[in-house]
């Protein structure tokens, strides 16, 4: 059997309505990967529908993230923009209404002439609607929750990069002058429970820091 | 004369090297943040005599606590700089080099823990870099000595660079990038045991009950090598060798006050603790009876130091001090305060705040007894059972806990949270555990005896003309009314304004139950610091904090005094 009706199998089982959500960032130009996201939802949103089954098929485009650096194929002067969400950023053509729309409309296109139909909706606009509202209320409520299983899923003590540091020029550089920078490869060492400090090294150099300063180090985990 | 000032980032060896050039002692450890004051040694350089100040330790020249403050203070007095660095992460060293070079003043860098760079697979071209900064670069190992001879032939070398002009941050950081792409080449290198024991006291699941372990056995070993001392070595001296001796001198000077003042009462068997003669009491309560607790506990805070754990337990604890106001490194204060409290006091200065300085100044003179105190608390409860001694240091751990939430809550200003160094463990040498427990014990024991003898001088004089008996009677009423103490335990408490330990001796002769002696040794921790440590505190804290710090200690002292009376006397 194909893993898509497998997964439908089960879903069947529940008797009810299905939402099969996908979606990317669009901060860059589209590759074949970006296809393996949608592709394999449709997959089982094909199977289900086959069965008879009500389901939407929904793909968000995730255009409220972040820039978070100044990507090879991108100019220089993009510089400012790092941190800003890509939906707020110029065109780097000019053509279309926004970074993230220069991306995301090639990425579309290229979905009508495969055939798959998603309804569409963008994160930017849901979040100025208000339609996250509830859902950040219920995710900030049980942060600790998400975390866990974030980290049970996903194996903690991978090596990241660090890409930004937010917080303002004081905490920068006391963070910088001990040697977290960005660019540099970070591991979490120890995590000290109920949101106690963490210990991380970098250029093997241990460092124990509170969870309020640890939360403004955005990293790229490495693979 | 010429002042050579060193600077460098925490925990780089700056104080084995000041101690390296002058021959001058100073405390040093394995952990960021031991200097905290700075320290004055001559040497001589050619036919020049010239001084050397060895300062706190910093990461740049934009401070961020007092102790930074200090460093800072102390550059703008140089004319020489000696750059320590950490040879085991150039990188992070090199930005308080650039801003040091920025300055115009001549530079000199010692790339110390040079020995450590091969374990770690680390290769730096010294020359290159040397070429690159355009001033003399010498690679040195203080703990051994190795390069502290290049180093001293080579400072006269120092100078300034005129091509390294003030920049931004991001410029200093760009610039480093290009210096170590050029200087320094890292090869990728395997766990070793080093960073498994590092991970394992590190992490809570495995570090808190390490932790626990540690600090336990760190307490027994105490009381083992201190019991022993007394038992094998100090008590005999005293009786044996010392008695006859002072039982002559009693017979050959007779009755009289100079025989008060010397030895105690005339015609009865010395008492070397209740005696309170200066050659009795003011020598046997140091040497007999705290000394041997000093040396013992010194010797086991030396290990923790020089390890490399503190930092570590510092991180393991930092979620309780956090609730107490404070963050892990207040652990710092409160384990060289159960020495004396005078260190403890002056490392306050490591925390950033206002806020955590108070707190940790606070806790430390209300729950914090010093080895001296403690010792004699050993003593005299001691023979009634250790059920006694835990009793008064359960109510003091309790109070440090409650007393820091209580003012977590109610004191101004911000608790920033913990940002801390953790060192690479290193073994310590016995040789320079040994060298620094007796530096500290030295210390103690300038300090301790002039102030032993003043106070048994003081004692007697006031007892002589009967101010003593009288205050006793005064304050009788409050002692007994308010802690079912004798009136004379209050005198007790005036001189442990002088002397905590000799206060304590001096609730011997009382004859109070264990139980009082509980309230009485309990208050006396609380209710106000020793004149030593009193005097840090007004330094460190000013004169308005310290009174409202003084004001806290008396009224916890009053409340929990007359709580202990309810619970503990029953009346």
């Amino acid at each position: 059997m194909h893993w898509a009706d497998v997964l439908a199998d089960k879903l069947v089982k529940e008797n009810r309505k299905h939402v099969l959500a996908t979606g990317i960032t669009p901060s860059g130009p589209i590759h074949i990967g970006n296809m393996r996201e949608i592709l394999t939802t449709d997959a089982v949103y094909r199977s289900l529908t086959d069965k008879g089954v009500d389901a939407d098929l929904i793909y968000v485009a995730d255009d409220y993230d972040p820039l978070r650096k100044v990507y090879p194929y991108l100019p220089k002067s993009y510089e400012k923009y790092v941190g800003k969400p890509i939906s707020e950023i110029p065109c780097p053509c000019g053509d279309h209404k926004s970074y993230a729309d220069h991306y995301l409309t090639s990425f579309l296109n290229s979905l009508k002439e495969i055939g798959v139909k998603p309804l569409v909706y963008r994160a930017s606009e849901m979040y100025k609607n208000g339609d996250y509202k509830e859902s950040i209320q219920i995710a900030l409520e049980n942060v600790d929750k998400i975390r866990e299983i974030i980290e049970k899923i996903s194996k903690r003590n991978k090596k990241a990069k660090i890409t930004v540091i937010h917080g303002g020029h004081g905490l920068q550089h006391r963070l910088n002058s001990m040697g977290i920078r960005n660019g540099k490869e970070i591991k979490v060492v120890s995590k000290q429970p109920f949101r106690g400090p963490l210990t991380v090294e970098i250029c093997g150099c241990q460092m124990t820091l509170g969870r309020g300063m640890a939360r403004k180090i955005m990293v790229d985990v490495l693979q | 004369m010429k002042k050579i000032v060193l600077m460098g980032n925490p925990n780089v060896g700056k104080s084995v090297v000041f101690s390296r050039l002058t021959g001058a002692n100073v405390i040093a450890s394995n952990y960021p943040g031991t200097t905290v004051d700075f320290s004055k040694g001559k040497m001589k350089i050619g036919s020049e005599y010239v001084e050397i100040i060895d300062a706190p330790g910093t990461y740049s020249l934009e401070p961020t606590n007092k102790a930074e403050e200090v460093a800072l203070k102390m550059l703008k007095e140089a004319d020489v700089v000696i750059n320590v660095v950490n040879a085991t992460n150039l990188e992070r060293n090199l930005y308080l080099a650039l801003e040091l070079l920025e300055r115009d003043i001549p530079v000199i860098i010692a790339l110390n823990i040079w020995d450590e760079t091969h374990h770690l697979g680390i290769q730096i071209d010294e020359k290159e870099l040397e070429n690159l900064l355009g001033i003399p670069i010498v690679p040195t190992v203080a703990l051994t000595g190795e390069g502290i001879k290049t180093l001293v032939s080579r400072i006269k070398e120092a100078k300034t660079n005129e091509e390294i002009k003030p920049t931004s941050r991001e410029g200093r950081w760009i610039e480093i990038g290009s210096l170590i792409e050029k200087v320094e080449r890292v090869e990728h290198r395997h766990h070793t045991i080093r960073d498994r024991i590092s991970d394992l006291t590190i992490r809570p699941l495995t570090g808190l009950p390490l932790a626990a372990g540690i600090i336990f056995i760190s307490f027994w070993i105490v009381r083992l090598i201190g019991e022993n001392l007394i038992g094998y070595i100090f008590e005999p001296l005293f009786e044996e060798l010392y008695r006859p001796v002072i039982t002559g001198l009693s017979n050959w000077l007779g009755p009289g006050f100079i025989h008060n003042l010397l030895i105690g009462q005339y015609g009865v068997e010395i008492d070397f603790v209740e005696s309170m003669g200066m050659l009795t009491t003011g020598l046997f309560v140091p040497v007999g009876m705290v000394l041997p607790y000093i040396i013992a506990f010194y010797f086991m805070l030396s290990i923790l130091e020089d390890t490399g754990y503190m930092p570590r337990l510092a991180t393991l604890l930092d979620n309780v001090f956090h609730k107490l106001g404070m963050h892990g490194h207040g652990i710092v204060p409160l384990f060289l305060g159960l020495g004396c409290n005078v260190p403890g006091a002056l490392s306050t200065r490591t925390l950033e705040t206002r806020k955590q300085r108070f707190i940790s100044a606070t806790l430390l003179a209300i729950a914090v007894p010093c080895m001296a105190q403690m010792a004699m608390v050993f003593g005299i409860l001691g023979p009634y059972g250790i059920q006694y001694i835990g009793l008064v240091f359960f109510t003091l751990v309790f109070l440090y806990i409650v007393m820091g939430l209580i003012m977590n809550k109610f004191v101004k200003g911000e608790s920033p949270e913990i940002f801390l160094e953790i060192p690479a463990y290193r073994r310590p040498s016995l040789k320079v555990i040994l060298k620094k427990t007796w530096m500290r014990v030295r210390w103690f024991l300038k300090e301790a005896i002039p102030f032993l003898f003043a106070g048994v001088l003081v004692i007697n004089i006031l007892y002589s003309v009967g101010f003593l008996q009288w205050l006793g009677t005064v304050l009788s009423p409050v002692m007994q009314g308010l802690f079912g103490l004798p009136g004379e335990s209050g005198v007790s408490m005036i001189i442990g304004f002088l002397r905590k330990d000799l206060a304590v001796g001096m609730l011997l002769p009382l004859g109070m139950s264990p139980m009082q002696l509980v309230v009485a040794t309990t208050m006396l921790t609380i209710y106000f610091p020793c004149v030593a440590t009193f005097a840090v505190l007004v330094k460190e804290l000013g004169i308005k904090d310290m009174l409202k710090s003084a004001a806290i200690m008396v009224g916890t002292a009053v409340t929990v005094g007359f709580i202990l009376k309810l619970v503990l006397l029953g009346v």
